[in-house]
């Protein structure tokens, strides 16, 4: 029995040195394709051009203007001193974004009240528009945490459980940059682990079919559970290198930190790797050509996995009905274990249930087309 | 000995039904041990339906079948171990060298490591591949393919062969090669149970059967084959053959008009009519005619003559509820 798997492995390993493609599929299009993922939806967005309208005119609203100037992301143009100037200098195009800070800013601030900065864009560039208001938002929520520490630090509450500004705070410093290649990049780790090992383990299976190989192996004392696992776990290691690869190179090109533990994040990523494999082999059960088993996997992993995943669109954001789908894409679990790895670093006491789900899905899809394997390979 | 041991493949009845389609039809097979048994048939007939039920990879409708004494709704995996298999399409890999062929089979086969060094040699020889181990398999020559193909299916000493159609797309000459290989072997005690649409390779097998539409229509050695045929065979010999073989084809009371080689034959049609509408005929059409004689029928008569019966009876059955007209 083993020597059987060991010879499906090896002539695997085989195909794929030979095949000068299959390598390039497996290092270069990861790599390519996280570089431009990487700069494509990380466009950061430096030096807008900013007038503010301060109402309030009181230490604390210049303060947080300081902080708008401070960050690198703004640079203060003009300070309006009416309402109608916003329209004139919006309309102007010098000026990208207005922030006005509301009257009673530092009262409220002081009692510890939720305060709102109002930021007007210029809709012509949707993305600035999108970007200003991101990092306005957090500049004031790191601001005001700031404050509230200050506050509490002086009041010696600082050990008080419960106390919700904590919690706050950490939430500010997850991605204390506001670099957005920073939650971008787990995402772009998922999205490529889903593709590489649903094709190359379909496209190889059918490839045998095509070439009435697979006939001759059925034909063979081999089981059909060993041909599986002689198949798929070619695969499955490439997929492990694969992750660690474009891992690596998501910490060392973009630096983006990985604070969480790398044992749960391999293991939940062997999990996830297990839920691809085993969509290829369903797939391959399907497909007669090389042709059509891409063309499934495309559409059965790869779509759902960047569109109904959260990479791109937050679930939250999506239709009811495409919400309902989402529960069924691995990606979806998988990139909430991989951000709260790398961003957060938060362990199993938060993750578990999401595990639990890749687990179970796992578990699922390998069991579902093992079945379908053996049954189409009986006939 | 027992019976299983002289009688390597036997069937009782054997059936397969794709739903409603039946692709084998109740088939009687009594297969001798170091006998070449060829299955001939048209495409689409049922004969790679009958390897792939008796190689223990497709389950029968009904019927029995046991190979090498297993039965084959029960112990198809014993069967694996023991048989060997080639099909039509060679199951190599292309992109592997002739040596890692070798080398997967011979794995999948689990042929014991200090054995497979020696079988590897045995089969490089019988293959004429010694000193091109390290060829790609893709650089090889259909010919040389194909005897790759058959020693991967020899390699873990298997004593009964399954040859779902091993030689088409293969040069003459290699096929020659070919069976001389299969001739060697099965003096050697193997049996073979091979599968063809090449009329001419037919002559070569002890015995045969004819499946058509998935039933045996005939069975025995060539020469009882032969035999059997109660029609006669005219070989026209004459000039612009394809022109002659359109006429000709177009008079139904010559029954089968075939091309055969450099001549045409005439199978099945009386004696007088033959005689005296053919020569008529090509005169009429300015062919000029050489010879005809009655000859010894070949085996693709007989198979075409078969046919042409069975066909004929069939329409008899299915749209005719009165004797045909006399011919
Ligand atoms: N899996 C299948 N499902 C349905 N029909 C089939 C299947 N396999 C073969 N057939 C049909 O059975 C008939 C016999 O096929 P086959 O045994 O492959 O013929 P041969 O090998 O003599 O060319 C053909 O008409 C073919 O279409
Ligand atoms: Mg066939």
């Amino acid at each position: 029995m083993k020597e059987r798997i060991f010879a499906i492995i090896r002539k695997e390993f085989l195909h794929i040195i030979k095949d000068p493609r299959t390598l390039y599929v497996v290092i270069g299009i990861p790599v390519i394709q996280l570089i431009l993922f990487g700069y494509a939806l990380t466009f950061d967005v430096k030096h807008i051009p900013t007038a503010f309208y301060d109402l309030d005119k009181t230490p604390k609203s210049r303060a947080i203007i300081n902080k708008f100037k401070a960050s690198g992301y703004f640079e203060i143009k003009k300070y309006l001193e009416n309402k109608k100037e916003i329209r004139e200098v919006l309309d102007s195009g010098r000026i990208r974004t207005v922030v006005v800070i509301p009257p009673g800013f530092e009262k409220k601030l002081e009692k510890g009240e939720k305060v709102k900065l109002q930021v007007l864009v210029d809709g012509s560039d949707p993305n600035i528009g999108r970007f200003a208001s991101g990092y306005a938002t957090a500049i004031l929520e790191i601001y005001s945490n700031q404050l509230k520490l200050q506050f509490l630090e002086k009041n010696g509450l600082r050990l008080v459980k419960g106390f919700p500004p904590y919690e706050d705070r950490r939430r500010a410093w997850y991605n204390e940059e506001l670099k957005s290649v920073n939650y971008i990049i787990p995402g772009v780790i998922a999205v490529l682990l889903i593709y590489i090992p649903t094709i190359l383990t379909a496209t190889a299976i059918v490839r045998e079919k095509e070439f009435a190989t697979l006939e001759h192996i059925i034909v063979s004392p081999v089981k059909s559970y060993e041909l599986m696992v002689g198949k798929i776990f070619p695969y499955f290691v490439i997929g492990v290198i694969d992750a660690s690869l474009i891992t690596l190179f998501g910490k060392l090109w973009f630096g983006v930190p990985i604070r969480g533990s790398l044992l749960i994040l391999s293991l939940s990523t062997m999990l996830y790797l297990l839920c691809n494999l085993g969509t290829g082999l369903f797939v391959s059960t399907i497909a007669q050509s090389q042709q059509v088993a891409s063309t499934i996997a495309f559409l059965t992993a790869m779509l759902p996995g960047y569109l109904l995943s959260g990479f791109i669109f937050p679930v939250e954001s999506m239709p009811k009905f495409a919400q309902l789908v989402s529960y069924l894409v691995p990606t979806r679990y998988y990139l909430v274990v991989i951000r709260g790895i790398f961003l957060k670093g938060v362990g199993l006491k938060t993750l578990w249930d999401q595990i639990l789900v890749l687990f179970v899905f796992s578990f699922l899809i390998i069991t579902l087309s093992t079945w379908q394997f053996i049954r189409r390979s009986s006939q | 000995m027992s019976l299983e041991e002289n009688f390597p493949i036997l069937t009782e009845k054997l059936t397969k039904k794709f739903d409603s389609f039946t692709a084998v039809n109740n088939i009687d097979l009594t297969i001798k041990k170091g006998e070449i048994f060829g299955f001939l048939g048209p495409n689409g007939s049922g004969k790679s339906t009958t390897i792939k039920m008796l190689c223990g990879i497709l389950e029968p409708t009904s019927g029995k079948a046991s190979v090498l004494g297993y039965d084959v709704y029960t112990d198809a995996e014993k069967i694996k171990e023991r048989i060997g298999y080639m099909s039509q399409k060679f199951s190599l890999y292309e992109d592997l060298t002739v040596d890692e062929n070798l080398e997967f089979y011979g794995g999948i086969y689990q042929v014991p490591s200090d054995q497979i060094d020696q079988r590897k040699e045995f089969v490089l020889e019988m293959a004429d591949l010694k000193g091109r181990e390290r060829e790609l398999t893709a650089n090889l020559s259909v010919g040389w393919k194909q005897r790759l193909a058959l020693g991967c299916a020899l390699l873990h000493q298997p004593e009964l062969l399954f040859l779902d159609e091993p030689t088409s797309g293969v040069d003459p000459l290699s096929r020659r090669h070919f069976w001389d290989l299969l001739n060697e072997m099965a003096e050697e005690g193997k049996t073979i149970f091979v599968t063809t649409h090449y009329m001419d390779e037919a002559e070569y097998c002890y015995r045969l059967a004819f499946i058509f539409e998935g039933r045996i229509i005939a069975l025995g050695s060539p020469q009882e084959i032969k035999k059997t045929m109660k029609e006669k065979v005219f070989q026209i010999q004459c000039d612009q053959i394809d022109r002659a073989f359109q006429i000709l084809n177009q008079f139904p009371q010559l029954e089968e008009v075939l091309i055969h080689g450099a001549n045409i034959h005439i199978v099945g049609a009386k004696t007088d009519l033959v005689k005296n509408l053919i020569p008529a005929l090509l005169k009429e059409n300015k062919i000029n005619l050489l010879q005809i004689k009655s000859i010894e029928p070949s085996l693709e008569d007989v198979f075409v003559s078969l046919i042409g019966r069975e066909a004929r009876e069939k329409i008899r059955k299915e749209f005719l509820p009165c004797e045909p007209p006399l011919n």
